[in-house]
């Protein structure tokens, strides 16, 4: 009787060590997954915040497809971190990788939108200049067309179309200031234009003067 | 032993269940439209690529949205215990983001198609308008105002131009659009000026056939067409010599008074011939301006108030050289290139009619229309 108590009791602790073990074995094993299981939280705010960056610096603007492919990969980075979150065991490795390589991307946008922005900048600045030179140009036509009223009218008429230009260059430098580079951009090609039809106008018009000056 | 041996087999049996139990619930698990989120995905991209975040917002921020509530409502299923997911309303929201996103693209096309046609079609008109302008208007002594509004309207003309030859469809059609409203209230008013001016033709034509009339008797007439910038010179009715000339500044109406830098309009005749130290202009034929008519329409004008007590009805007005500058520039006379002018004082000769009026053309010739 006493032999047989003691052993019963001995296997039921045997067994309760058993389930114990088992137990512990359990939540470590969950412990484990939960731990390696967790979304890659800091690399997505590091991805978002670099394409934030790319777009402050005007790719939605000056590289639209590298942009657009931008998003499209964070887009599929996002659905790859819900398809994990949706498992029982976790593995955002891939997805680590991914947001590497977005973040590497967003970084590369951001540089050829700054790039391409700097190339308009500097293409309106030199049209700035052009314009610039032309209607100092035309301005000395004017002035040294005939006096009196040898074609004063004509000439009063081209002023008035030179000062057009000069405005239309203001709004330009108002724009570049704004950050509009590429309305500056169009601006600016049409004041050239204009510019230049003007100095061919007055070319015209000045060498006609002169011709009939020295008969 | 055979307490154990049974409790093994039952073990055994439980152990088979639960793993088939489990093996079934795992394979009744709902799976998440991956493929189909990912093609939802690739049309919203195609949809953007095809420029219609500009061109079909609307259509395009509502295909996002369905996106973006496709990815919440993943994330929502995901938060569910997994035997319980429905990713019933996902599909719903991938299926809406498809047919939005192909709606947002093709919408896109079609817009910004529409728009490029517009455009250049417009731009083509307006093209049309500034070559009407610059043929029939810009040699016109038109009001400053309306000549600005002119040049604004081909400087926005460029810059639609420009934003649509980089397929900016959307600002090239705001640009064309104020280019539009500028060139076509220049040219507006430019056409209403010449109407008004052209209400004398009726007059200018008796005077040209009188002219062609006068001259079949064998005499020579000089014939002034304002318009043309031309001088001929008739006789048996017929041209014998056509001239290039330039007027005064403001040549297109009659003369009025003494400093109005208008050319006359009517019948005179050569009053003088002044070559020499007369004139600083080369040679010049002076006409009887201000003959009875002008005087008459000058009087009436001082009486009813049209123009002031103290003003001048002017003189001096005659054909002269020194020109060929290709700008009107004189104050009132009618100026030819040296060459011409000694041309013209050899046929001409005191007495001779001269003529001078708006245009031989009818307002249709001259503006295209009625």
């Amino acid at each position: 009787m006493g032999l047989e108590f003691i052993l019963k009791n001995k296997f039921y602790l045997l067994t309760m060590k058993k389930k114990l073990m088992i137990a512990l074995t359990a939540l470590s094993i969950a412990v484990l997954f939960s731990s390696c299981g967790k979304a890659p939280q800091a690399e997505i705010d590091a991805a978002n915040a670099a394409i934030e960056v790319a777009k402050t610096a005007g790719a939605d603007v000056y590289v639209v497809a590298d942009f657009a492919a931008l998003q499209d990969s964070m887009r599929a980075v996002n659905e790859g971190v819900e398809a994990q979150n949706g498992k029982l065991f976790k593995n955002f490795d891939k997805v680590k990788e991914q947001l590497a390589v977005v973040t590497e991307m967003a970084a590369e946008t951001k540089t050829k939108a700054e790039v391409r922005k700097e190339e308009v900048k500097q293409e309106v600045a030199a049209l700035q200049t052009e314009v610039a030179e032309l209607v100092a140009l035309n301005n000395e036509l004017v002035a040294k067309a005939p006096k009196g009223k040898e074609g004063a009218a004509a000439l009063e008429a081209i002023k008035g179309d030179i000062s057009l230009i000069e405005t239309s260059m203001t709004e330009v430098a108002d724009l570049v200031l704004a950050d509009n580079l590429i309305a500056s951009l169009d601006k600016a090609k049409a004041a050239k234009e204009k510019a230049l039809a003007i100095n061919a106008e007055l070319n015209e018009v000045t060498t006609k003067y002169a011709k009939n000056k020295k008969r | 032993m055979r307490k154990l041996k049974r409790g093994v087999v039952w073990g055994f049996w439980i152990f088979t269940a639960v793993v088939l139990l489990a093996g079934l619930l795992i394979y009744r698990t709902p799976r998440p439209p991956v493929a189909a989120l990912k093609t939802a995905r690739e049309a919203l991209t195609e949809a953007l690529k095809s420029g219609a975040e500009v061109y079909a917002a609307d259509s395009y921020a509502a295909a996002k949205q369905a996106y973006d509530s496709a990815m919440v409502c993943w994330s929502a299923e995901n938060q569910r215990f997994f035997l319980f997911r429905n990713y019933s309303r996902l599909d719903g929201w991938i299926a809406e983001t498809i047919e939005k996103s192909v709606k947002a693209e093709e919408l896109s096309g079609k817009r910004s198609a529409s728009a490029n046609s517009r455009v250049r079609n417009g731009v083509a008109d307006l093209d049309k308008k500034v070559a009407e302008y610059n043929k029939y208007f810009k040699r016109m002594p038109l009001p400053a105002a309306v000549s600005k509004r002119h040049n604004q309207g081909v400087l926005k003309l460029s810059e639609a131009k420009f934003a649509w030859q980089n397929n900016r469809f959307n600002e090239a059609e705001t640009h064309f659009h104020q280019a539009k409203e500028l060139i076509e209230r220049a040219n507006g008013k430019a056409e209403k000026i010449v109407r008004g001016w052209f209400e004398s033709h009726n007059t200018w034509q008796k005077l040209a056939e009188q002219s062609i009339r006068l001259s079949k008797s064998g005499q020579k007439v000089i014939l002034v067409d304002k318009l043309a910038h031309e001088c001929l010179l008739y006789q048996n009715g017929k041209v014998i010599r056509r001239f290039d000339v330039e007027l005064g500044v403001n040549w297109m109406g009659d003369k009025v008074r003494k400093g109005d830098k208008a050319t006359p309009e009517g019948f005179y005749r050569i009053s003088q011939k002044k070559d020499g130290s007369r004139t600083r202009f080369h040679k010049a034929l002076l006409l009887n301006y201000p003959n009875d008519d002008d005087r008459a329409r000058f009087a009436g004008a001082k009486r009813n108030g049209t123009l002031p007590a103290k003003a001048d009805i002017g003189g001096l007005i005659e054909f002269h050289g020194l020109g060929g500058k290709g700008v009107d520039w004189t104050d009132g006379c009618v100026a030819l290139k040296n060459e011409d002018m000694d041309a013209l004082f050899r046929m001409a000769a005191v007495g001779t009619p001269v003529i001078i009026i708006g245009s031989q053309k009818s307002l249709k010739e001259v503006l295209g229309k009625e």
